[in-house]
């Protein structure tokens, strides 16, 4: 699905150059629900930016879906996000002007689906998110957890066979979180590959397989012993970016 | 207040400041030039005529035929005019200052036509009581005498008399007393000077110089009549004055009478409609100049926030707040003052080259570069008044 | 898609009303100062006779002063823009133009009958019978005289079509009488409506006056021994006792015209013009270096400076003035679009295309444009309202023309089209992923 393979990222401000990623190389296959953690710093948003084809790598390979799109322009890389990848911030990033369906209806708009495709998709997202009662409501109407249910429908209406999540609850509280984890762990069941970027360990265990982040490479050491069965998370999922 | 640190920021956010430097350049160099073409106009509309304007009726009654006697129908018609109750002085005369018809003729200090220098006069040709019609001063020799007046057409009569203003009299001959000197007309016939008035102002507008004028005794039956009336008694006696002259001769077209003062704002309406035409230009400019400024300073304070909060959480007092953007808002305008004034000058330049416009006087400079700096920073006031509200507690909140 | 982006924009206008306002408002001011006077200008420097303004020439000679040269206009070289009488005679003499005409402008005292009511004093032009066809007048009823007519200076009248509605009821009055001046007239012609703008076959009687109400032979003031009513300007220090003086004399006081319709017509009524100025010469006139002139009509105006000073310095001040609300609205614009960059970053992280943010933000800048233009034009109306209220004789124009009207909707779509470029540019180029964390 993701192949990532001695992908650079300089950031040049003036003279001074910061090295975000040095030689990352990195494996997803299809279906898998990977937890990229580390600590700040550590190249956590640079790999998500860079996966999700919001920036182009300084140097290195990257195949999606068995393309390799490290060298892709604007617009082509516009069209892959717009088809192929999902995106779940912490702040949710929904449009304040546009009630719910309309926020869900925003990526299929550029998508050019007909209309009837575009009403079917949204009924279909709301309705996997268990918000299609409230599909006429300003996003200022909603709590944290049901914005953030919102932004995963946004993602999820195009079909894209990969979701990125950037600390997707780091804004909300721990019921809400949890929530939120089952709705992902649902829809990873159903096939949809989700990578999600965290610094909280807790959060990090319920995913399939961890990948620490250090100084801009992928860490061999693990910090943690893999989870128990039944993971207490209750405790440090809220935090301030 | 140190300006380095402010110069800086607004070095790093240009765009902003150099759109509102512009629009104070813009804005400078219309209002300089706007307001030099006024002043210039109310200079030329504020020339005295001479005339006592605003208590002088003037009427024409047209006669196609010719075979007349003259002085009859003036004398009759003078009468008619005079017994009306209201009606202080009556004159016949051929054109009065400003109205834009007139005559002018060459005249000659030497006998000895190559020799003297030549000058030319516009002449009124008028009856021996226009001082008193038409207010004027006789300031040296007399005015004309009854017996004087020559009653038109006069088979190759000519005045032999003249009385010039007082302006031209002096240039004509340096000052000296000119009662009692001739002039002399192209075909070498000499006038005496009799007589010099309180400068008289010229017939036409923008044409000839204007105190360049003179007043000859003569008399034709289709002149204009020139009635003087007292201040209140003015409009009462307009219809009167018409339907006198059309009861005297209903063969004859009257025209509609008319004030001295409504001839002269019709030649000059041409430039009061110029002048509130750029009035309006340039407060329309400064509005729109100073909405800018407001806008835009709103903008930046609303962009700011989170600085301004962190800036008052570690100890900025409101005053520093409130003299911080009106500072920046201080560096920016005048930056686009100096621009201006390249500006304004360059404009000027132009349309001085290409059109005939007065020269820039640096003399009102400063008052336009202190009218600027006032507007704006009465313009960016609100906005930085706004920004010295802002809660220092927004520091610390994430989202 | 268009639709959608309309939608957004009218939620975006409808979000920051008073920004919105402001920017409308600054480009509606613009458009309308600058097309109040642009209307001015266009009108003032109109062409009154557009089907053959090449064809027709005013016809001057220097016959001024061999020691100074007319000066009343700002090239103090050229010829006088009027002629004198004993030249313009001998010019009538050639039968090289298409049509020629010499006129002179007259009130005349009129009535029905010799013991009817007051008489009315009608602004008439006296001029030859080509006339009509030089300047293709249209005629309601009759039509002009011909050239015997005007060679026996007949008593002969034309009617403006005010003049036949208000002496004969609107009817056909050919055949008529008329009493000018106490002379009995037989009327052969009305004309329709015509009011060429600028008045340029004689702009003595004011640049946008109404054209004559009477026309007549040009030949009868001149038997009646009338001078014109106009102005007539004189040089040369010479004994002028009788009105054969005064039309012998170097005095220039009338119009003349003249068409041509070929190049060859043309050289040739200049050769004929020179010739004759040569001829002259013998007779001791004609002492300036020779510079006789046909002035096509758009020439002519150009010469007599018809479209002022003013007018143009209004116009730089209305284009700079429009400057700085495009100024103004790059400002406010570029603030609200910088405003909502992380609204755009999220937008493009799910796949819209540059193309698409610049789509979106240019229907919103068109939206802005088009309300301003409209705005705009209400503005200009009310200037030009304005304006013929302050002028005298601009009653009659200073209209804003269908032309006009797509002018100003032009330029304001423009003007936002210019100031909408630079912020649309910015807001497309923005990063994506700086907006996405944490707003």
């Amino acid at each position: 699905m993701l192949d990532m393979q001695d992908i650079t990222k300089v950031y040049a401000a003036g003279l001074i150059e910061t090295h975000a990623l040095r030689s990352l190389n990195l494996e997803v296959k299809s279906g898998e629900f990977v937890a990229v953690t580390g600590p700040s710093g550590s190249g956590k948003t640079t790999f998500l930016n860079i996966a999700g084809l919001l920036e182009s790598p300084s140097g290195g390979r990257y195949l999606l879906d068995g393309e390799d799109v490290s060298g892709f322009g604007d617009n082509a890389r516009s069209k892959i996000r717009n088809e192929k990848i999902g995106f779940i911030f912490q702040a949710f990033n929904l449009i304040p002007d546009l009630n719910i369906a309309d926020n869900v209806d925003v990526p299929l708009r550029y998508r050019g689906f007909s209309g009837s495709e575009r009403k079917r998709r949204i009924d279909e997202a709301l309705e996997l998110v268990g918000l299609s009662s409230r599909r006429n409501h300003l996003p200022a109407q909603l709590s944290g957890g049901q914005q953030q249910r919102v932004a995963i429908a946004r993602a999820l209406a195009g079909d894209p066979a990969l979701l990125l999540a950037d600390e997707p609850t780091g804004n909300l509280d721990s019921l809400m979180a949890r929530q939120v984890m089952d709705l992902l762990e649902e829809i990873n069941a159903r096939g949809t590959t989700i990578i999600m970027v965290t610094h909280d360990p807790e959060l990090a265990r319920r995913a399939g397989r961890n990948v620490h982040l250090l100084d801009g490479q992928v860490s061999d050491f693990q910090p943690l012993e893999p989870p128990p069965a039944e993971a207490d998370d209750d405790d440090g999922v809220r935090s301030v970016a | 207040m140190e300006i380095r640190p402010i110069l800086s920021t607004l070095m790093r956010n240009k765009t902003g400041a150099i759109l509102i430097a512009l629009q104070i350049a813009l804005t400078m160099a219309v209002v300089i030039n706007a307001a030099f073409v006024i002043v210039d106009r109310r200079n030329t509309m504020a020339e005295p005529t001479g005339v006592d304007d605003s208590n002088l009726i003037l009427v024409r009654a047209v006669k196609s035929d010719r075979d007349v006697d003259v002085r009859s129908i003036v004398e009759r018609d003078t009468a008619a005019l005079m017994a009306i109750d209201g009606v202080q002085q009556v004159s016949k005369i051929s054109s009065v200052p400003l109205s834009n018809s007139g005559s002018s003729q060459s005249f000659s200090t030497s006998e000895e036509l190559e020799d003297g220098s030549w000058f030319n006069l516009a002449y009124y040709r008028t009856d021996a009581v226009a001082t008193e019609t038409l207010g004027l001063e006789v300031t040296r020799g007399r005015w004309f005498r009854d017996d004087e007046i020559v009653y038109g057409p006069a088979d190759g009569e000519v005045p032999r008399v003249t009385i010039l203003s007082d302006a031209k009299a002096d240039e004509v001959f340096d000052g000296e007393n000119p009662v009692g000197k001739l002039i002399y007309t192209s075909r070498g016939d000499a006038i005496e000077i009799i007589g010099t008035v309180a400068s008289v102002g010229r017939p036409w507008y923008g044409w000839g110089e204007l105190y360049s004028t003179s007043f000859t005794p003569f008399v034709e039956v289709n002149f204009l009549f020139a009635i003087r009336t007292a201040p209140e008694d003015r409009d009462r006696l307009i219809p009167i004055i018409e339907e006198t002259l059309v009861a005297l001769d209903t063969d004859r077209l009257v025209g509609e009478p008319r004030t001295h003062s409504e001839i002269i704002a019709q030649t000059y309406s041409r430039d009061v409609a110029m002048n509130r035409m750029l009035t309006i230009v340039m407060g329309l400019v400064v509005s729109i100049t100073a909405l800018g400024i407001v806008g835009l300073a709103s903008f930046s304070v609303a962009q700011r926030r989170r600085q301004i909060g962190t800036r008052r959480a570690v100890g900025a007092r409101r005053h520093h707040i409130l003299s911080y953007f009106l500072v920046e808002n201080w560096l920016i305008t005048t930056g686009g003052i100096v621009l201006g004034l390249v500006l304004s000058f360059a404009l000027n330049y132009w349309l001085v080259t290409k059109y005939t416009l007065p020269k820039l006087d640096p003399v009102a400079l400063p008052l336009v570069v202190l009218g600027l700096w006032a507007v704006g920073l009465m313009a960016a006031a609100g906005p930085a008044r706004k920004a010295t509200g802002i809660d220092p507690a927004i520091a610390t909140r994430t989202v | 898609m268009t639709a959608y982006y309309l939608k957004l924009a009218w939620l975006s206008i409808r979000k920051n009303p008073l920004l919105t306002s402001l920017m409308i408002g600054a480009i509606a001011l613009g458009i309308g100062v600058s097309m109040t006077t642009l209307t001015l200008y266009h009108v003032m420097s109109s062409d009154p006779l557009p089907q053959k303004s090449d064809q027709v020439f005013a016809v001057m000679m220097d016959t001024w002063n061999p020691d100074d040269p007319y000066t009343e206009l700002n090239d103090g070289s050229a010829p006088p823009p009027q002629t004198t009488f004993r030249d313009s005679m001998a010019l009538m003499e050639s039968d090289i133009p298409t049509h020629q005409a010499v006129m002179l402008h007259k009130g005349f005292a009129a009535r029905l009958d010799e013991d009817g009511a007051r008489p009315e004093r009608l602004s008439t032009r006296a001029t030859y019978g080509d006339f009509f066809p030089m300047f293709e007048v249209p005629f309601l009823y009759g039509s002009g005289w011909d050239r015997n007519a005007d060679d026996r200076a007949e008593r002969v009248v034309v009617l403006s079509k005010r003049i036949n509605d208000k002496f004969f009821g609107g009817e056909d009055s050919v055949g008529e009488r008329l009493m000018l001046d106490g002379t009995p007239f037989t009327v052969v012609g009305v004309i329709d409506e015509w009011r060429p703008v600028p008045h340029f076959y004689d702009l003595n009687t004011g640049l946008f006056g109404d054209s004559e109400e009477l026309f007549v032979p040009f030949q009868v003031p001149i038997s009646l021994e009338y001078y014109a009513d106009g102005s007539t300007n004189c040089w040369k220090p010479e004994r002028i006792e009788s009105y054969q003086d005064f039309l012998q004399s170097e005095c220039v006081w009338l119009q003349h015209w003249a068409q041509l319709d070929t190049d060859a017509q043309r050289e040739a009524f200049q050769g004929f013009i020179d010739a004759y100025a040569l001829e002259q010469r013998k007779l001791g006139r004609f002492g300036r270096p020779l510079d006789n002139r046909l002035n096509d009509v758009m020439t002519w105006l150009e010469f007599r400076e018809v479209v002022s000073d003013d007018n143009r310095l209004l116009m730089v001040l209305a284009f700079m003035f429009l400057a700085i609300c495009l100024l103004n609205t790059i400002g406010l614009m570029l603030a609200k679009f910088i405003n909502r960059a992380p609204l755009v970053g999220v937008r493009r992280a799910l796949g819209a295309s540059r193309f698409e943010i610049i789509r979106q933000h240019g229907v919103e800048v068109l939206i802005i444009g088009i309300l301003g233009g409209l705005a705009g034009l209400v503005l200009s109306w009310g200037g030009l309202i304005a304006v013929r209220s302050w002028y005298r004789g601009y009653e009659y124009l200073a209209h804003l023309d269908p032309a006009m009207v797509a002018w100003a909707i032009g330029l304001a779509v423009l003007s936002a089209a210019l100031a909408g470029l630079y912020p649309t540019w910015r807001i497309s180029r923005i990063q994506p992923a700086v907006h996405l964390k944490a707003q």
